[in-house]
């Protein structure tokens, strides 16, 4: 015990003793022992990297990024994406009190063969979202950014971050949706010492906004239809069609709570809270802008994570859980007599649950490691009439591997990774009176493509040189192949980049 | 959902003991003007049925025979509910509608 106490104070200190040269800082942060504490600090509190190990780093990388499916794990994002990103992350200490990080994201790419949705951010959205018959691949470009500042007064620490990400997708063929979507964050939080420890509390603010138009422009007239779907299936058929509906707009507003405890000197548990609440209406702005649907969005999560030492092993446990609950209300909209679409009530028809649990632990010696993980997942969304229920839970195995090795001038970091994910049982209810036969069958398909037992199986390498102490090259590459019963999804990434 | 009780009307105000809709003819609807969802008329018996809805604006309309309390028959029409613009609203827990029919 007195080992792992000691090691935490190693890791507040390490950053101004040891890690020096760029490949010493660059295997600080590939460490898994380190980032299975830290990893999820940023995350709970806006103050934490100010007190994190972690020395001064920046890099700055492009990718290269591609993924072939042979049938869509999930056909709203396509059965392919082919794209380049730029990214760049930075965090310095301007002096002993304070630090900044952030970080940016530019990406360009195509997302192959798109079915049953039109809408960017289809995860976030869903089930609220626009869809043709007819899919296709979509353009999809991405600007991200954010930045956090903090600094320390005394035992107080205080910080803030900002963020915005901004989407734009297209298709260059009928039927043509356009959507920009616009997402900004916004934190701030205190930290207080407490002896051992630091408690941190951090509000955060979201907005939202996406507009979407769906054109078509072939003159002999449309190819597809357009749905507005509610959920499994069911739509908004008021306003499905080629002509006056296909302008949504997305409109949201979100508030989260996130609290974290971590060692401030001599303590080694780590654990977090978060609570968001998020609401999203979407609005027809060609019929004075009626909302037709609200989705809110109740999130709750956390985490604890051990560091701790057996022999000379370094060792941690980490336990993650996620709860996610998701209330739709559908409008009522009045027969608009003189011109003016209202509405005469809300009715609340869509709901779902997603939980998700998960437990990590890790061995590391000499750079070398393991680490098993088990997790659990559980979903289930229904509709209230005509009644629709999905239900589904799938229980995961995996183990990864890895080593890391500093040679001076070269460093390396190669790791490995299998992941079995067995479906325990799955639930599909829609009624077929009520649901169009392509929508059936669609649906009935993706859900089977959803619930398949599926292996994982993944490696990943990284070789860095430096050019001097505080500059370095680096080539990083890894492979995703996961296996389903009778076809097979390929992801591959291979960066190059700088980190200084 | 909203319980929803129709009593039907003749004109002359003779009782009606039953009266059934075949729902094959397009003309024979009871429809969510929102979601378009089709529901099938109930049997009216003594002239009543009651039915539940998803809370919505209904547009409806049915052309029917129907058979009188003194064992003759008529044919009817209701269509006072027909088009959007004269849909009716069916948004609370309950609520009932007097169907006026006319004879054809």
């Amino acid at each position: 015990m007195r080992k792992a106490l000691s090691f935490i104070f190693f890791l507040l200190v390490y950053q101004g003793l040891i890690a020096q040269r760029i490949n010493d800082r660059s295997l600080q942060r590939l460490d898994p022992y380190f980032g299975i504490a830290f990893g999820h600090t940023d995350y709970y509190s806006v103050t934490s990297f100010l007190l994190s190990p972690y020395a001064n780093y920046s890099e700055a990388f492009l990718t290269g990024d591609y993924r072939r499916e042979d049938r869509a794990f999930l056909p709203q994002y396509g059965d392919g994406y082919m794209g380049v990103a730029f990214n760049a992350a930075s965090m310095i200490r301007t002096d002993k009190f304070s630090a900044v990080q952030g970080k940016v994201e530019y990406s360009k790419g195509v997302k192959k063969n798109v079915k049953w949705n039109e809408t960017t951010d289809f995860l976030l959205l869903q089930p609220y979202v626009l869809a043709d018959s007819l899919g296709g691949d979509m353009q999809s470009e991405k600007y991200e950014f954010s930045g956090a500042y903090s600094r320390r007064f005394g035992k107080l620490i205080a910080g803030a971050e900002l963020g915005y990400r901004a989407v734009h997708e297209f298709r260059k063929i009928d039927p043509r949706p356009r959507n920009i979507a616009s997402d900004f964050g916004l934190r701030g939080g205190v930290s207080y010492i407490l002896g051992r420890y630091c408690l941190s509390a951090t509000a955060s603010y979201r907005k939202y906004h996406q507009l979407q138009n769906v054109e078509f422009y072939n003159p002999i007239g449309a190819n597809a239809v357009e749905y507005h779907f509610t959920g499994l299936g069911s739509r908004y058929q008021r306003f499905d069609g080629t002509n006056n509906f296909t302008t949504v707009r997305y409109k949201g507003n979100g508030y989260g709570l996130a609290m974290l405890l971590s060692p401030a000197d001599k303590g080694n548990l780590f654990a977090g809270v978060n609570g968001i609440m998020l609401k999203i209406a979407s609005h027809l702005p060609g019929q004075n802008e009626v909302p037709v649907t609200e989705l809110s969005i109740k999130q709750a999560d956390g985490f604890f994570s051990l560091p701790f030492n057996i022999d000379s092993f370094n060792s941690a446990i980490s336990f993650k859980f996620l709860y996610e609950r998701r209330d739709g209300c559908e409008n009522v909209i009045d027969n608009a007599v003189e011109g003016s679409y209202n509405v005469v009530k809300s009715l609340q028809l869509y709901v779902s649950h997603n939980a998700d649990a998960s437990l990590d632990a890790l061995m590391e010696k000499n750079g070398l490691y393991i680490k098993p993980n088990v997790g659990f997942n559980y979903y289930r969304a229904s509709y209230v009439y005509p009644m629709r229920l999905a239900s589904f839970a799938t229980l995961r195995f995996g183990l990864s591997g890895g080593w890391l090795k500093n040679f001076g001038k070269w460093m390396t970091s190669l790791s490995l990774e299998g992941r079995y994910e067995a479906n325990l049982m799955q639930d599909l209810e829609l009624p077929e009176r009520y649901t169009e036969k392509v929508i059936l069958h669609a649906y009935t398909q993706m859900f089977d493509g959803f619930c398949r037992n599926r292996f994982l199986l993944g490696a990943s390498a990284r070789v860095q040189t430096e050019i001097n102490d505080n500059n370095a090259l680096f080539l990083a590459t890894s492979f995703s192949q996961w296996f389903f019963p009778s076809d097979k999804a390929l992801l591959a990434k291979l960066s190059i980049g700088i980190t200084f | 959902m909203c319980e929803v009780s129709f009593y039907a009307l003749l004109p002359d105000g003779r009782a009606i003991k039953s009266m059934s809709v075949d729902m094959t003819p397009e003309g024979n609807f009871l429809r969510d003007m929102n979601t378009r969802q089709e529901y099938d008329w109930p049997v009216f018996n003594a002239g009543k049925c009651t039915i539940t809805l998803r809370k919505g604006l209904y547009i409806m309309a049915f052309d029917t025979k129907l058979e009188r309390e003194d064992g003759t028959v008529a044919k009817v029409r209701f269509s006072e509910f027909s088009i959007p613009d004269k849909a009716r609203d069916f948004t609370g827990d309950t609520a009932s509608l007097t169907i006026k029919l006319v004879e054809l």
